[in-house]
């Protein structure tokens, strides 16, 4: 038996809740469980240098501009603020090799594995119950794919990542984690939705 | 009144039949009827009791504007006061009540306020009850309050959901009647995102129910069923009916009220009943519509006095006839539309009466056709009937002089349908816009400059004909459009076909109070809802309540649920006329939100009872509450208080849990501190400027307890930070202060030390920690954790290590708040319930005790440290006697000002300890004091801030703060004087550590 317990293990159990309707539920809400998160922080002269270690390391483009997010293999980088990123993966040695490769005066490594609880919101009206928070316009024309917002629901900060037109990626304080499912599960109640397995 | 059904006729369905209850009666009606038409259909004339004067009263409208036919709707918890019964959609089951009255509708007995109205006159309240006759108020207000008002509000938690959410979109139209319908199409095809909201269940405003409009050769129904299905089958278009938009505020955010399940009994499985949706956009375009105006006249209010359009829209849309025999008062062509299309469907017009001297000879015609006998240059002067209308009095009426003439006849009525022209529904402009224009053409306001990006059009702008609302509505729809960066092109050109009869909105004689030269002076209601009277506004003018803003506030003219909508231009035009100005000097007041009452469940949406607000729980919280543990908030987190066995109150709890760590070893969950990752090459340096005592000599693998001040020099937070690596630390503050201390410690890296290279981050949630405190606490620990030696030598006080703890990885820290030999366990946040639990079971053989806040506090007490109630945004350092912690060799924040004169005074609150002389339990917030006689305390020393019994001496023991600390006042002995709370207790001064003063113990 492993000794990590991820901090929705107990809420998110697999099932169909709420209305139900003939094109059947609204959505699916899945606890996404990364091996590891860590936050990324460039000085202010060693953007560059810093990105192209990311680069190199991930295999993937550092996007230009802060809310926006690359995917690769090795997992996804958020952009959150001018040399700030988020880097969300499955990897769980990466912390490691990071730490390895960027020294202090390059960056700061801050590994936040552990601090947020990952929920997966998908379906056609995964967006709509986004909305009943986020006061963000989450039209795919004004928030394409690949887009990263940070903003809060029911009073809880959360991170999210648009994987695809109907995907939400969200991030939330650990401790919070438990509420806010109870509030956006909630909040999805009247479009239906299933729990599955976690991811 | 003898409202009945017509045969046919009305947008209703006659096969689908709904039963209803009023005031316990059971009745019936159609879908698609409203309340108010249902009961008209049934007869029912009498439907409330007004505000004040508890005069009988009926339907007066049939739209958003009704200030009469107030109902509670449903019962028990769900019951809803003041709806307007011309708003209700009929379903089935549904139960209404009358209001305001006792102990029934058709025998009120408060109906006796009318002897009383010469006293009930504008400015009653402030007449009677100030000065010296104040204190009378005390006395009547349970009976004023019980005699005027509206309907009560349930007192049980409304059972149903509500929710909110946000909508954006690049043009919102307000209104879906022919203006907004056609300014959503040119949005909409211009390619902007058109949201169309309408606070009725169906589209078409004005055009709802028109039989003779025609729009391009379509009847208009079809015109407005076709441009609909054109919008709906368009990706970008929403449209939102039963979705009332009552209020514009900066920035293009509107609100939004929709009703999703009002039509229902219950809503839907998970349905909310309603849902509050705050609305952002690029343009609006204000699409909504006009409101007819009444005429102010002796006996206007009595049930049967109705709007004219209103009475001529029941038979329009709902097929029913709002009486048999109808005299018509108007002072413009439109109600001359209702007279002639009542006729038509069957109902006798006895009259039409028009103080104008001619109409245009087409009405002429329409009205000589159809034999109704028209009564120019005459005037409605008053009214007779108790329950329902009986007689009209009709007066000759000089226009040009405006003189009315001894009267010379009655008519017989059971409807007076009454038009005093139109007011444009400017609520939303006037919100986001600057003060509104009269129009003397309409004797109303228009919207004034727009200080928003909002347009108007249709009957809103003044523009009452059908063709000026289609062409204003393309051109405003366009024009939004292309402020949110679309290109509209191709608008269609609209062929317009309307009836002769169908007036137009000029032509006005602006009328707008009739009064008899001689006979009887009677009520002339200019607001309906408040009772509010055409002599209340004279005399709110006679008094100096001149401005139109003081006027509403005097008299209460266009407050309440209906907020002016038929009395404002009324009374501010007969204040112009007892001023003897003009309409426009006068001006109007300034429209607020909401435009009608808006739920507060709506605006509450679903932050009510368990989900008001998130809960913080640390990874352990399942733990705690399967062992039982009575859980506390602390700020948003959840903590243990006690784990309380079977037979314990929370104070015997915690005195065994207090006592096994002094005796043996305790485990306390501490997840909830606040932890701040500090990292970069200019961390130490960083850390030396923010704390008040040394940092620059902390070695790698080791912590320091540091004093954190404000730059005020007061105390601010403290805590301990560990060395992890040469540029990294990991900061704890206190659990109330996590987020203060953050974003303390960014703002002076963006502002004061921009150059220095330290990055903040909260790893609070990252880790989860447990203290494990007690003389067997080194044993029991190592006996989990064999890859790091626990020994003094191994461990020295104050010292970090990592270790593992089976297969994870953990921070070992030995550090103590118990002041007992103590380590703190810290493990990733996923690997807390594990931390936990190997700790739980590797205690067994040591008899572990697991404790709460209540013991930590207890033990902390004991040992005189400081914490929450002693940091309270007021005490220095020094005060805390922890001046020794304050550098003179460095600067630091707070240093500058905490060495001013007022924080270093000698009679300062200082910290001491109290002991209770006399066994009795001490109580945080009591004052120290020298009386010894509870009536006669003397002022106030100090307070005590901690209380705790302490196992340890046996005694109730607290920390507190005392006028010159402890030089001079130890031994003293003082009373602690709890007046609020009762309670007058001898206590002693002690120094503020009672426990292992020299704390041998945490270091051995």
């Amino acid at each position: 038996m492993t000794s990590l317990a991820c901090a929705l293990a107990e809420v998110a159990r697999p099932g169909l809740h709420g209305a139900t309707s003939e094109e059947g539920p609204g959505l699916t809400v899945t606890e996404l469980r990364p091996a590891t998160l860590l936050q990324l922080g460039a000085w202010p002269d060693t953007k560059d240098a810093l990105e192209t270690i990311l680069k190199d390391l991930l295999k993937l483009a550092v996007p230009a501009r802060p809310g926006q997010a690359a995917v690769s293999a090795e997992g996804k980088l958020l952009v959150t603020g001018p040399g700030r990123y988020l880097l969300v993966s499955h990897k769980a040695d990466l912390a490691q090799h990071l730490s390895e490769r960027i020294d202090i005066e390059t960056g700061v490594v801050t590994d936040l594995s552990h601090a947020r609880a990952g929920i997966r919101i998908s379906g056609r009206n995964a967006a709509d119950v986004l909305l009943k928070g986020v006061a963000i316009d989450l039209d795919i024309r004004s928030f394409p794919v690949g887009s990263v917002a940070q903003s809060s629901f029911h009073h809880v900060g959360v991170t999210f990542h648009r994987t695809d037109e109907t995907t939400f990626d969200l991030l939330v304080f650990r401790g919070f984690a438990v509420s806010f499912w109870e509030a956006l599960t909630d909040a999805a109640l009247e479009f239906g939705y299933e729990v599955t397995n976690s991811a | 009144m003898s409202g009945y059904r017509l045969e046919s006729g009305g947008l209703i369905d006659r096969t689908k039949r709904l039963n209803f209850t009023f005031d316990g009666k059971s009745y019936s009606g159609f879908a698609g009827d409203t309340l108010a038409s249902a009961l008209l259909a049934n007869g029912v004339s009498l439907l409330g009791r007004s505000f004040k004067y508890h005069r009988p009263r009926g339907v007066y409208s049939a739209g958003p504007e009704e200030p009469n036919a107030l109902v509670t709707l449903r019962g028990g918890a769900r019951s809803e006061p003041n709806t307007k019964a011309t708003v209700v959609e009929l379903y089935d089951g549904l139960e209404a009540h009358s209001q305001n009255r006792w102990p029934s509708l058709h025998y009120d007995l408060l109906s006796l306020n009318q002897l009383a109205s010469p006293l009930l006159v504008a400015g009653f309240y402030y007449k009677t009850f100030m000065g010296p006759t104040r204190k009378a108020w005390m006395l009547y207000e349970h009976f004023i309050r019980k005699a005027a008002g509206l309907g009560a509000a349930a007192r049980d938690a409304d059972p149903d959901r509500y929710e909110k959410s946000n909508l954006f979109c690049d043009v919102l139209i307000v209104g879906a009647g022919p203006a907004g319908l056609a300014a959503a199409l040119a949005a909409a095809r211009a390619g902007a995102r058109v949201v169309l909201a309408d606070e009725n269940a169906a589209a078409g405003g004005a055009l709802r129910g028109e039989t003779h409009e025609r729009i391009d050769g379509l009847p208009a129904a079809d015109w407005v069923t076709e441009t609909l299905a054109e919008l709906i089958a368009l990706p970008d278009v929403t449209f939102m009916p039963r979705t009332t938009v009552y209020g514009y505020y900066d920035h293009n955010v509107l609100g939004a009220a929709e009703r999703v399940a009002d039509h229902m009994v219950t809503p839907d499985n998970h349905q909310p009943r309603q849902k509050h949706w705050t609305i952002r956009c690029t343009s609006v375009v204000i699409a909504t519509g006009a409101i007819e105006r009444p005429i102010v006249f002796d006996g206007n209010d009595r049930p049967g006095v109705i709007l004219a359009d209103s009475a001529r829209l029941f038979a329009q849309r709902q097929g029913v006839a709002v009486g048999r025999q109808v005299v018509v008062f108007t002072n413009n062509d439109s109600a001359y539309r209702a007279a002639l299309d009542l006729k038509d469907t069957g109902v006798a017009i006895a009259a039409i009466v028009d103080p104008r001297e001619s109409i245009s000879a087409g009405l002429q015609d329409a009205t000589q056709a159809r034999g109704i006998r028209l009564l120019t240059g005459h005037v409605v002067t008053g009214t007779k009937g108790g329950k329902a209308l009986k007689t009209v009095e009709i007066a000759p009426i000089d226009s040009a002089s405006q003189t009315v003439g001894e009267s010379k006849e009655w008519l017989a009525a059971d409807i007076l349908a009454v038009s005093g022209g139109w007011t444009p529904t400017i609520h939303l402009a006037s919100q986001a816009g600057g003060k509104p224009v009269y129009d003397a053409d309409i004797a109303s306001f228009v919207p004034g400059e727009a200080l928003q990006n909002w347009r108007a059009a249709g009957a809103c702008n003044g523009g009452f004909a059908l063709e000026a609302c289609l062409t204003g509505g393309l051109e405003a729809g366009a024009a939004a459009a292309e402020d949110a960066g679309f290109s509209a092109n191709g608008m269609p050109n609209y062929k317009v076909t309307v009836p002769a009869h169908a007036g137009q909105g000029g032509a006005i004689y602006p009328l707008w109070e009739v009064s008899r030269p001689n006979g009887p002076k009677g009520k002339k209601f200019v607001d309906l809802q408040h009772d509010v009277t055409a002599e209340d506004v004279r005399l709110a003018q006679r008094e100096g309540f001149e401005s139109v803003e003081h006027l509403k506030r005097y008299t209460t003219l266009g407050m309440a649920a209906d907020q002016g909508k038929t009395s404002n231009v009324n009374g501010l035009a007969l204040m112009a006329t007892a001023l003897d100005r003009r309409i426009p000097e006068v001006g109007t007041t300034r429209f607020r939100p909401p435009y009608t009452p808006v739920a507060l469940g709506a605006l509450a949406g679903r932050e009510t009872g368990f989900h008001l607000s998130p809960v913080r729980r640390t990874p352990m919280h399942d733990l705690h509450v399967e062992a039982g543990a009575d859980m506390l908030t602390a700020g948003q987190w959840m903590r243990p208080q006690v784990y309380r066995q079977a037979g314990e109150e929370v104070f015997d709890a915690y005195v065994r849990e207090a006592r096994a760590v002094r005796e043996g070893v305790g485990m306390v969950d501490v997840s909830t501190l606040g932890k701040i990752d500090v990292q970069g090459p200019d961390a130490q340096e960083f850390l030396n400027r923010v704390y008040s005592n040394g940092f620059k000599t902390l070695a790698v693998g080791k912590a320091r307890y540091g004093l954190m001040l404000r730059e005020d020099g007061c105390l601010f937070d403290d805590g301990t930070t560990w060395r992890l690596g040469e540029t990294q630390y990991l900061m704890t503050t206190t659990t109330a202060n996590a987020a203060a201390v953050l974003s303390h410690l960014e703002f002076l890296l963006a502002t004061a030390w921009p150059e220095m290279r330290v990055q903040v981050t909260s790893v609070t949630e990252q880790w989860a920690g447990v203290a494990v405190a007690g003389p067997k606490s080194r044993a029991m620990l190592q006996s989990a954790i064999k890859d790091l030696d626990l020994s003094n030598e191994g461990l020295p006080f104050m010292a970090v290590q990592s270790a593992s703890l089976g297969d994870f990885p953990v921070l070992v820290a030995r550090l103590s708040f118990s002041g007992e030999l103590a380590y703190e366990v810290y493990a990733g946040a996923n690997h807390g319930t594990a931390l936990w639990q190997k700790l739980m079971s590797a205690g067994k053989a040591f008899g572990l005790v697991p404790y709460g806040t209540e013991a930590l506090g207890t033990l902390r007490i004991e040992k005189g440290h400081v914490a929450g109630p002693e940091l309270d945004g007021r005490t220095t350092a020094k005060d805390l006697g922890l001046g020794g912690m304050t550098s003179r060799k460095k600067h630091y924040v707070g240093r500058p000002l905490m060495e001013r004169a007022a924080l270093t005074e000698a009679n300062r609150l200082g910290l001491v300890g109290v002991i209770s002389s006399s066994g009795t339990p001490l109580r945080a917030g009591s004052h120290l004091v020298e009386g010894r006689q509870a009536e006669h305390p003397g002022r106030s020393l100090g307070h005590i801030s901690s209380t705790t019994y302490s196992p340890a001496i046996d005694k109730f023991i607290a920390l507190a703060l005392l006028e010159g600390g402890l030089e001079g006042n130890e031994g003293r002995s003082l009373f602690a004087a709890d007046p609020l709370r009762g309670g007058h207790d001898p206590v002693q001064v002690v120094a503020p550590c009672f426990f292992d003063k020299e704390g041998g113990r945490m270091r051995d």
